[in-house]
């Protein structure tokens, strides 16, 4: 079962670097269609579309690496104060009853919206704009039945966790916690050196 | 009445504390299912009322994947990843300690000049990073071991920083103005351009108070002996202005164009992005490790953000569905008092409650749609209304025993400091903030803001 958790683990982390890559290719997307616009007066349709198509990547498969990184905000008032067991079982009841329906009718749902603009060949309205607007639509059930996959890796690492093979790994503020101390310790060493 | 129902089951439904964005989702399928069956009704029997009403309430989510398609679609949200990751980016190139290091004794002879500096390092962060975690391990790290150091009052000490932590909620760019601004469908430059005055009134108000506190009891903050390996004091005012420059002049462009109207929020930060890039490079901290961490790290902030959207856009339509909006509306609508003001009053309390328990997000996502269409009803100017809503969320963060920046701080203090000592510390800045939040609402004028729509 540790095994199948990494293999989970490690998919979820390949959707993570995809949004990674999706949020630089945004940035300087923008950046070029403003420099574009403010220094040779021109800019392209299609590429200030290809803006929210990249951004579409980040906000829907972010979702799924999020999840995997427990990085999604709780209300931890009770949570908090719980045993691993008692978390893990949280977890492993939320996944089924909270994340499992409504990524099922979403993701359902969205099936017939992409299919839909790919039968009607729909594109851009803009004059120059992207064509093949199924791509982007289709983005919303892909990023649905990612999360149901990675869903299922939360639930494992969470079942393994119940078991006793391995603590619930820190939420998100005391590991991040940990990741700025260390920044903030290089940061001055760094300073220090310099001084010198 | 099952769109009020709702509302509560939800609240309910998140102390189990699985994810928030998760948890409403789930909720409004519940209860889009119950609204269903209520609008089926059992006048032909319970069968067809389950069967029909099931489907009814199914039927609903069908348009999740437009309302998903237009938040897909919203050029202005887009500046919520770019300008966090600006921020991890200025974060990383040791922004937060060079200023700390730097600015740290500026004050330090007079009494509470750490806890003065302190305010001052944080309003420069906040404009500059904005991250409110970072920015208050920072100083947990480093300023509160300075201040502990020279006998400061702990409770002071530790209430300073959380409070100068939390101000890049408020000092633009700030991502609850973002939102904000998408949720009322105003300018973000306007509201952007709106909070400067708010924000500075509040930095002034900490330092007033650091003042006023340390001149009558002069234990509180002791003043620091001069110390000459630190160099003259124009020396050490020299630095801190080379230690900042660079990072203030670029987020001076980024606003500056944003309220200049030459360019869009979203345009400005991904400009603000390549231009902190820049900065690391001259700071030599780039590495393309660096720039993938702070892509990592903005992706789970952004999708974290939009998850909620996502799940509280599910949620409204469950809630409108079934008439809740009008049962607010009407509620709102017969509070004592004037109108506006009853409004006003209302929903100032209760978002500071909400605030306790759950993040800015929800709030905005959530229980501030809810309120837009009724405060244009009253005349109220939106712009101002945000702001309110604003400097009431950052008061959250404050906030024990669930406040964000108290987290981060418990995080990193010595063992020798207990958890009461920073909740007594922040008192004083959460009177602080309702005080300004107060003549926000009474003297909008003041900070230059018209309170109402018409002008």
């Amino acid at each position: 079962m540790l095994k199948l958790e990494k293999v989970f683990d490690k998919f979820a982390n390949i959707i993570g670097y995809i949004t990674a890559i999706a949020m630089v290719l945004m940035i300087l997307n923008v950046f070029y269609d403003v420099v574009m616009r403010y220094f040779f007066r021109s800019g392209s349709i299609a590429m200030q579309e290809m803006e929210w198509h990249l951004f579409s990547v980040i906000i829907l498969l972010g979702i799924s690496y999020t999840l995997k990184e427990d990085g999604h905000v709780r209300v931890d008032l009770i949570y908090d104060t719980l045993t691993d067991k008692k978390r893990a079982t949280i977890n492993m009841i939320g996944v089924i009853f909270f994340i499992l329906p409504i990524s099922l009718l979403i993701g359902f749902a969205s099936i017939d919206y992409a299919i839909e603009a790919y039968q009607s060949a729909e594109q851009s309205g803009d004059p120059g704009g992207l064509t093949n607007r199924w791509i982007v639509k289709s983005l919303i059930p892909i990023s649905f039945f990612l999360l149901i996959i990675t869903s299922i890796g939360f639930f494992i690492r969470n079942l393994n966790a119940f078991r006793g093979l391995h603590p619930i790994a820190p939420h998100m503020v005391k590991g991040e916690i940990d990741i700025i101390v260390n920044d903030v310790h290089k940061s001055e060493e760094n300073l220090n050196k310099e001084e010198k | 009445m099952v769109g009020i129902i709702m509302f509560f089951a939800a609240l309910i439904m998140l102390l189990f504390g699985f994810p928030v964005a998760f948890t409403f989702a789930a909720v409004s399928v519940l209860f889009g299912i119950i609204s269903g069956i209520v609008e089926i009704g059992f006048e032909d029997g319970i069968e067809v009322a389950l069967v029909d009403g099931f489907e009814e309430g199914l039927l609903m989510f069908d348009f999740m994947p437009f309302r998903i398609m237009s938040i897909m679609q919203n050029t202005i949200l887009m500046a919520v990843p770019m300008f966090i990751f600006m921020g991890i980016v200025l974060q990383k190139t040791g922004l937060a300690e060079r200023l700390l290091e730097s600015m740290g004794f500026l004050f330090g002879e007079i009494r509470g000049g750490v806890a003065i500096s302190t305010v001052l390092v944080g309003a420069l962060l906040a404009a500059s990073t904005g991250v409110v975690g970072a920015s208050v391990v920072a100083m947990g790290v480093i300023s509160l071991p300075v201040m502990m150091k020279y006998k400061y009052d702990v409770p002071l000490a530790c209430g300073t920083i959380c409070a100068s932590g939390t101000l890049g909620q408020i000092i633009p760019p700030s991502i609850v103005l973002i939102i904000l601004g998408d949720v009322f469908q105003v300018p973000v430059g306007d509201l952007f351009k709106a909070a400067i005055g708010p924000g500075l009134a509040l930095v002034g108000a900490y330092i007033l108070y650091i003042v006023v506190v340390s001149f009558f009891n002069k234990n509180m903050a002791p003043a620091i002996p001069s110390d000459t390996s630190r160099g003259s004091k124009g020396k050490q005012v020299l630095r801190a202005l080379i230690d900042i420059i660079p990072s203030l002049t670029l987020i001076l462009l980024v606003l500056g164009s944003i309220f200049a109207g030459v360019a869009t929020p979203t345009e400005s930060s991904a400009v603000g992005c390549l231009g902190a890039v820049g900065l690391a490079l001259v700071y030599r901290t780039f590495s393309i490790g660096m720039i993938q961490e702070a892509a990592l790290e903005s992706v789970k902030i952004t999708s974290m953000v939009f998850g909620i959207l996502i799940g509280a856009t599910a949620f409204s339509m469950v809630f409108t569905y079934s008439g809740g909006d009008e049962i607010v509306e009407s509620f709102m609508m017969s509070l004592p008092g004037d109108e506006k003001w009853g409004f006003i009053i209302f929903t100032m309390i209760a978002i500071l409650i909400l605030g306790f328990f759950i993040d800015f997000v929800e709030i905005s996502y959530i229980i501030v749609p809810i309120l837009v269409p009724i405060a244009l009803n009253l005349d109220i100017n939106p712009v101002w209304f945000a702001i309110l809503i604003a400097m009431n969320l950052q008061t959250s963060f404050l906030t024990p025993p669930f406040g964000f920046s108290l987290f981060y701080l418990k995080g990193v203090v010595p063992s020798t400091v207990r958890t009461i000592q920073i909740y007594k510390g922040v008192l004083p800045f959460i009177a602080i903030q309702i005080v300004v939040l107060l003549l926000i609402a009474f003297y909008p004028e003041f900070f230059g803001i018209n309170p109402n729509l018409s002008e």
